[in-house]
C-alpha cells in the first residue's frame, strides 16, 4: 500500500474495527476524497473484512448459489379421487407414473443469475386466486434468495416468502381443499408445510383465513414473532404488529405464545392478544355493522347510486350513520367504501381522507364546521375494490356519527357505491362484550 | 418467470442488471454498515424492490445509480433500526469508491476465499481464537478484550497485524495458484 498518509491508512483498518470519533472520521473522509490509492486500499480492506465474516458465516451456501442459475420446479401435487385411483390401479402403474412425470415437467419459474444450471425441486402448496397491486408494483416471492413475480394463478411453493407492496392485496387457496387465506397492504409472510401440516409465518401485516377442516393431528399453524394460532377448521383474522391479535369468527383456534407459557383456546366471537404480561386472556366481542342512514355528494346534483369524490369539481362525500347505543368499548372500527365503475371511469387515484365532523352537521353547513382527520389512503383503486378506513375509538360514539370524505388536489375522481347502490358503505365496529 | 408476460421479461432483464452490479453493491453496503448479515439482508431487499418495480422501470436509464439509491435508503433504515447515529463514511464518498468494489466480484473472491481459509488454518491457536470470536460470534473488540482479559488496544493491534499477515499469506497463495499449471 503506497499512501501518502500513514495515519489515514491506520484509520482505514480502524474503521472496520471500532467506532471512529468525529475528528477521525472527518480525517478519513477527506483522505478518501482526495486519494485514489487510499480508496482502492479501503475497498481491499472492506473485501478482506467481508470475506472473514463470510468464511465464518452459515451463509456460505447461499453465496455459492448466487453464482448459478437455479430453476425451481414446483412439484405439483396430484389429487386423485378414490374412483380414479381404483381405475388407475386397474389399468397400469406405468400410466400413473407417466402422468406424474408429465405434471412435474411443468416449469413455473426460473431465476436469472448466471451461467450454470442446477435444478431444485420444490413442492407447490397453494395457488393465488386473486391479486391486486397499484400500477408499476408487483408482488414478488423470494424462495431462498430466488425471486419470481406472482400473478393470478401463480403457484406458491414450499418456503416462499411473499412481500406485498403498499395497497396490494392477495388471496390464495391451498391445493386440493377449500382453505383460503387473504393478505393485504405491506404484509410479509412465508408458506411451508411440516409433515403435511400447513404453516404460515406472518412477519408483519394482516391476514384473514377461512380454513377447511384439517386432518386430525395436522392442524394448520399460523406463527408470528411472539405467538401462534393453531387451527383445525375455522374462520378468523390475525394481525401481526407490535403485538399479535387473533379474532375468531367461527370455530375454535388455539392461540399460544412461542415459548408455550401461554396456551389459550379462542372460540368464535372471542379474540386474544399477545402481551408482555404472563396472563393472556380471551375477550368476547360483538360485531355491529351499520349502513349510512344518509349519504350525499356535496356540490353535485343528486345521483342516488353513487358518492362521488373529485377535487376538480369540489365533489365531497357526506355520510351519516346511526350507531345507536354502543354495547361496549370499541376494539376496532372500519369504514368500507366500494369503488364503482361510472361511465368510462374505472377507478380513482390520489390521497383520499376521511374526516369526522360534528354529528349535527348538515350538507349545507358541514364545510364550515370543524373537521378532524380520521384516516387517509394514498394510491389507486380500481372498480370492484374496497377502500377501508381505520377509525380510532375516539372517532365513533353512540348515536349519530357524521363523516366527510375528500380527495387531495391532483387526485383522480372516485365513484363509490352509495346506500342505494349495489354495495353500500359499511361501518363495522368490533365491541368488547358478552354475547 | 413466465416468459410470455412482458412484466416478467422486464423483471428478468432488470434482475440480470442487478446481479451484474451485485458485487459492487455488496462492497458499498458493507463499507457503510460494517455488518455482514445486514449487508446480505440489504442486498436481498434491493433485489426485491428491483423485481417489484421492474414493470414500470425506464430501461433507457442506467440502473446502477437506481440500485445505489435503493441501497442507500435501506442502509439509512438499517441505521435507524439500530437506534444509533450513522458513524460511517458518508454514503456519497463511498459511492466514489464504487468502481473499486469490483474486487468483490465472485470470480475474484472464490480463489481468495480458498486461500484465506488455508491461511486461517495456519494461524497460532490464540490468534485463531480471536478470529473466531470476532468473525464467527460477531463480538466487538471491547467484548473480546473483556473475555480474554486483555487491554482493548492490544486486541485492536492484534487484529490489525493479523489481518495484514493474512493478506500477505493470501497474496502469496494466489500467486502460487496462478503459477501452477
Amino acid at each position: 500500500m503506497k499512501s501518502s498518509n500513514n495515519n489515514a491508512h491506520d484509520l482505514l483498518s480502524d474503521y472496520f474495527l471500532r467506532e471512529l470519533d468525529d475528528q477521525e472520521l472527518e480525517q478519513l473522509q477527506e483522505a478518501l476524497k482526495s486519494d485514489e490509492v487510499l480508496r482502492e486500499e479501503f475497498a481491499n480492506i472492506a473485501r478482506d473484512e467481508w470475506l472473514l465474516h463470510h468464511i465464518h458465516s452459515d451463509m456460505d451456501q447461499q453465496y455459492v448459489r448466487e453464482s448459478k442459475t437455479v430453476i425451481i420446479k414446483p412439484k405439483r401435487r396430484v389429487f386423485l379421487s378414490p374412483a380414479f385411483v381404483a381405475i388407475a390401479a386397474s389399468l397400469s402403474v406405468a400410466f400413473l407414473l407417466f402422468a406424474l412425470f408429465v405434471n412435474q415437467e411443468k416449469q413455473l419459474t426460473r431465476n436469472v443469475v448466471a451461467s450454470t444450471t442446477t435444478a431444485v425441486e420444490q413442492a407447490s402448496i397453494a395457488m393465488i386466486s386473486s391479486i391486486f397491486t397499484l400500477p408499476g408494483d408487483s408482488v414478488v416471492a423470494n424462495n431462498n434468495g430466488h425471486l419470481r413475480n406472482l400473478e393470478a394463478h401463480s403457484e406458491l411453493i414450499e418456503g416462499d416468502t411473499i412481500t406485498l407492496p403498499k395497497s396490494a392485496r392477495l388471496e390464495f387457496s391451498y391445493l386440493g381443499e377449500t382453505t383460503t387465506v387473504g393478505l393485504k397492504n405491506k404484509s410479509q409472510f412465508t408458506v411451508s408445510t411440516v409433515n403435511g401440516a400447513k404453516n404460515i409465518y406472518l412477519e408483519y401485516g394482516e391476514l384473514t383465513a377461512d380454513v377447511a377442516k384439517q386432518s386430525e393431528g395436522k392442524p394448520m399453524r399460523l406463527t408470528t414473532v411472539d405467538a401462534e394460532a393453531v387451527v383445525l377448521g375455522t374462520r378468523f383474522e390475525l394481525q401481526a404488529k407490535d403485538y399479535t391479535r387473533l379474532v375468531v369468527l367461527s370455530g375454535q383456534v388455539g392461540f399460544n405464545s412461542l415459548d408455550a407459557q401461554q396456551q389459550l383456546k379462542v372460540n368464535a366471537g372471542f379474540l386474544a392478544k399477545s402481551t408482555q404480561s404472563s396472563d393472556w386472556k380471551t375477550q368476547a366481542f360483538i360485531v355491529q355493522e351499520e349502513e349510512p342512514i344518509y349519504n350525499h355528494t356535496l356540490n353535485k346534483k343528486k345521483v342516488d347510486e353513487f358518492i362521488a369524490i373529485d377535487p376538480e369539481r369540489n365533489y365531497i362525500g357526506f355520510l351519516r350513520f346511526d350507531c345507536k347505543e354502543l354495547a361496549g368499548p370499541i376494539l376496532e372500527a372500519r369504514l368500507r367504501l366500494h369503488v364503482e365503475r361510472y361511465v368510462n371511469d374505472f377507478g380513482g387515484r390520489g390521497t383520499i381522507r376521511l374526516f369526522r365532523v360534528s354529528p349535527k352537521s348538515t350538507i349545507h353547513d358541514v364545510l364550515e364546521s370543524e373537521m378532524v382527520e380520521v384516516d387517509s389512503h394514498h394510491g389507486r383503486l380500481g372498480a370492484g375494490m374496497d377502500l377501508e378506513f381505520d377509525l380510532s375509538s375516539e372517532s365513533i360514539q353512540s348515536g349519530i356519527n357524521t363523516y366527510v370524505v375528500k380527495l387531495d388536489k391532483g387526485g383522480d375522481d372516485f365513484w363509490f357505491s352509495s346506500n342505494k347502490g349495489n354495495t353500500p358503505p359499511r361501518l363495522t365496529i368490533k365491541l368488547e362484550g358478552a354475547h | 418467470m413466465n416468459q410470455d408476460n412482458p412484466d416478467s421479461e422486464k423483471t428478468e432483464r432488470l434482475l440480470r442488471q442487478f446481479y451484474a452490479q451485485q458485487s459492487k453493491l455488496r462492497g458499498y453496503i458493507f463499507s457503510a454498515t460494517r455488518n455482514y448479515h445486514a449487508t446480505e439482508d440489504i442486498l436481498q431487499s434491493v433485489a426485491i424492490v428491483t423485481a417489484q418495480k421492474a414493470s414500470s422501470y425506464d430501461f433507457d436509464k442506467n440502473p446502477a445509480p437506481w440500485f445505489i439509491g435503493i441501497a442507500k435508503n435501506h442502509i439509512k433504515k438499517w441505521y435507524t433500526s439500530q437506534g444509533r447515529n450513522s458513524r460511517n463514511v458518508s454514503l456519497d464518498i463511498l459511492e466514489e469508491c464504487i468502481s473499486d468494489y469490483s474486487n468483490f466480484e465472485s470470480d475474484l473472491i472464490a480463489n481468495r476465499r480458498e486461500a484465506l481459509n488455508t491461511c486461517i488454518g495456519k494461524l497460532p491457536s490464540k490468534q485463531k481464537e480471536v478470529v473466531r470470536l470476532r468473525y464467527m460470534h460477531d463480538k466487538s473488540c471491547h467484548t473480546i478484550a473483556e473475555e480474554l482479559k486483555r487491554p482493548i488496544q492490544g486486541i485492536y493491534s492484534l487484529l490489525k497485524r493479523l489481518k495484514l499477515e493474512l493478506r500477505k499469506c493470501v497474496e502469496f497463495r494466489l500467486k502460487d495458484m496462478e503459477a501452477r499449471p
